[in-house]
């Protein structure tokens, strides 16, 4: 299955991907932090977005992908949206503000997560200290994820292939019971990993951790 | 000279009390190529589990002359390279570099060792410049023959494949024997591709219910109907003398 | 629910990330003296389990519907404090790599998600110990938890406290007993298939 992922972008060459990784951990952090505290005007607001969308600019993401996942706070916008008419307390503007806020952070985020690979961003937090074993966690569900997704959309369409019509107590009781096989199957899944990892010398008195 | 490889009357049985090799008995010289067939169940992968010191029966195990024990299980495993079915298993970082370069790290290599460790056998896998690319976006063929770079990384004495065509369309299970052809060094190779270990080996060993029914030359094993059918296998259709029906 | 960034404001913040920064310190403290070797792809494979389960949809009413978290079910295989560390874990690279929620509010979330289901769900679970037990933990954890999100929206000024609890409860009341029954059917499953997974050491 092709999967759309964020790291799809993250091995251009421009300015903003040449910058350090800690920098742009930094620089995106303190961002975040700033677009949930700053009190907000709309010029600030337009400001934002213009120099966001600079950024997405320099460092050549296509507008549409850049888009497309920002529209993930959606749901939650209109859920405040939905009840500014019936509480008087809140006041479009508010709800506006709050948008703005929601958006810029995102907007934020894809920068950053489009331009530092995965692997250099695990690099730089094992440099932050963080131990040794949750980065290799990281990394296994990094790398099997799109593992498990695939495998689970197969025993869907299998199931669906086999009862096409179905309820919705069935779909219930039949996605239930593929979670249970895929987790029994990613359980075994460990061990033979832990099995390859034994193989290429893997042992927890050398390894630090 | 001794052989690399020796089982000697080893046996195997699982936590639930299957037995799934009795009194197993068999051999790899230097510089062989064999081929291990057999039906679903015969201990094929369990041989090759054992040789790789994960699992311990009874029974002799020699690598080179070494006794496989648990103690020396560790230094002993990184000489065999075993190759799994399924490379996602295999291949667990995010990107072939770290993947290749995870056993010689782990062996204590330096990281000039380690470097050109990973470059030779990505080289010989015929994959260079994929030091950077993520294991998932592979091909099943690229990613199978990562998976033989991780373990030639680490320099083992022997290759061993476990069902090395599983999943590969012609044209990647072409170059996977074109690979293993120009790959010098001593192979086993179990499996069900008759035609690959025909093509490949040099002396093919069948096995059935845990022991080793007869060793011998390929062609000369494979042709004898009898043999074959008796222990779930076919004739292989490149040397079948006759067409015969669909049964 | 994932709180994305910019809905919350800085004090809610800073106190949230707090309190999750603390739950966090003393479960990782646990987990680094008991882990093995074995554990470490365990852990990474059954939470890129829960991580692909998450983004199942489970139609609820009328075109909406809900997702499990499975932070219970960790919790009841894995132990309550492994199960809050792979949460946690899971709603970084959520944040990071699909925009499900904020990295801001990653303290907030984490209260929501893993101190109420890895930790408070594992406590009701406690009760009993039987499947039944973990279904009824789940579906508390669930709304225990969409009651926090509530809380923090409305300490950061964004929604009314009755619009907030209304709609976020009723939410998660439906979400609650999707992932009540979904964590007995896989216990159900496992159980059945392959019951040693149940009797691994529980950190």
């Amino acid at each position: 299955m092709r999967h759309s992922f964020i790291d799809k972008y993250s091995d251009l060459t421009t300015p903003i991907h040449a910058l350090h990784p800690r920098v742009k951990l930094l620089v995106f952090l303190a961002l975040l932090f700033y677009f949930a505290a700053v009190p907000i005007t709309w010029w600030i607001v337009g400001l934002n977005v213009l120099g966001l969308t600079l950024g997405t600019l320099i460092a050549r993401l296509p507008f549409r992908f850049v888009l497309k996942r920002m529209m993930i706070v959606l749901p939650f916008l209109v859920l405040i949206i939905l009840f500014i008419p019936l509480f008087q307390e809140q006041s479009w503007t508010d709800a506006g503000i709050t948008a703005a806020r929601a958006f810029c952070s995102i907007l934020a985020l894809i920068l950053f997560m489009s331009t530092i690979p995965f692997r250099v961003l695990l690099d730089e937090l094992s440099r932050l200290g963080v131990p040794k074993f949750v980065i290799q966690v990281f990394s296994f569900i990094y790398r099997y994820f799109f593992v498990l997704i695939d495998e689970l959309e197969r025993m869907e369409l299998a199931s669906r292939a086999r009862a096409p019509n179905r309820s919705r107590k069935h779909y219930y009781t039949a996605l239930s019971r593929m979670l249970g096989m895929l987790i029994i199957r990613s359980y075994e899944r460990s061990e033979r990993i832990y099995q390859a990892m034994q193989l290429r010398g893997y042992d927890w008195e050398e390894s630090e951790v | 000279m001794t052989s690399l490889i020796e089982f000697e009357n080893y046996t195997y049985r699982y936590p639930d009390g299957t037995t799934a090799l009795s009194g197993f008995t068999m051999n790899v010289e230097q510089r062989e190529r064999v081929g291990i067939v057999g039906p679903n169940g015969a201990g094929k992968t369990t041989a090759l589990l054992a040789l790789s010191g994960l699992i311990f029966g009874e029974g002799t195990i020699r690598i080179d002359g070494e006794t496989l024990q648990k103690k020396n299980g560790r230094q002993l495993r990184s000489r065999v390279g075993l190759v799994f079915q399924n490379p996602d298993d295999q291949l667990f970082m995010p990107t072939v570099y770290e993947d290749v370069v995870f056993g010689p790290k782990n062996l204590g290599w330096n990281a000039a060792q380690v470097d050109k460790a990973a470059k030779e056998a990505l080289d010989a896998v015929e994959l260079p410049g994929y030091e950077q690319k993520s294991s998932h976006h592979l091909s099943s063929g690229e990613k199978k023959r990562v998976a033989i770079a991780t373990v030639l990384a680490m320099q083992p004495d022997i290759l061993v494949l476990d069902e090395p065509t599983t999943n590969l369309d012609p044209h990647a299970r072409r170059r996977l024997m074109q690979l293993l052809a120009s790959l010098e060094i001593s192979t086993i190779i179990a499996g069900h591709d008759l035609e690959l270990i025909l093509e490949l080996c040099t002396r093919a060993v069948i096995i059935n219910n845990g022991a080793v029914i007869k060793t011998g030359e390929p062609k000369e094993l494979f042709q004898d109907k009898l043999l074959m059918e008796e222990n779930y296998l076919e004739v292989p259709y490149s040397l079948r003398k006759v067409r015969e029906d669909v049964y | 629910m994932h709180i994305p960034d910019g809905f919350l404001d800085t004090k809610t913040i800073i106190v949230t990330n707090l309190i999750s920064g603390t739950a966090l310190y003393v479960a990782f403290r646990r987990l680094n003296r008991a882990v093995s070797p074995e554990k470490v792809p365990l852990m990474g494979v059954l939470a890129s389990f829960a991580f692909a389960a998450q983004l199942l949809a489970f139609p609820v009413a009328a075109g909406t519907s809900a997702h499990i978290t499975g932070a219970v079910l960790l919790a009841v295989i894995l132990g309550p404090f492994t199960s809050l560390v792979l949460i946690a874990m899971i709603l970084l690279l959520q944040a990071l790599l699909f925009q499900h929620g904020g990295v801001l509010t990653l303290g907030a979330n984490l209260i929501n998600l893993g101190l109420a289901g890895s930790l408070f769900g594992y406590v009701v679970y406690r009760i009993r110990e039987d499947f039944l037990m973990a279904g009824v933990a789940a579906f508390l954890a669930m709304v225990a938890g969409g009651v926090c999100a509530a809380a923090e929206l409305t300490i950061s000024g964004r929604l009314p406290w009755k619009a907030a609890v209304i709609s976020i409860g009723t939410a998660q009341v439906g979400t609650g007993l999707v992932e009540g029954f979904v964590t007995v059917s896989v216990l159900t499953v496992i159980q059945h298939v392959r019951p040693d997974l149940l009797e691994l050491r529980k950190i």
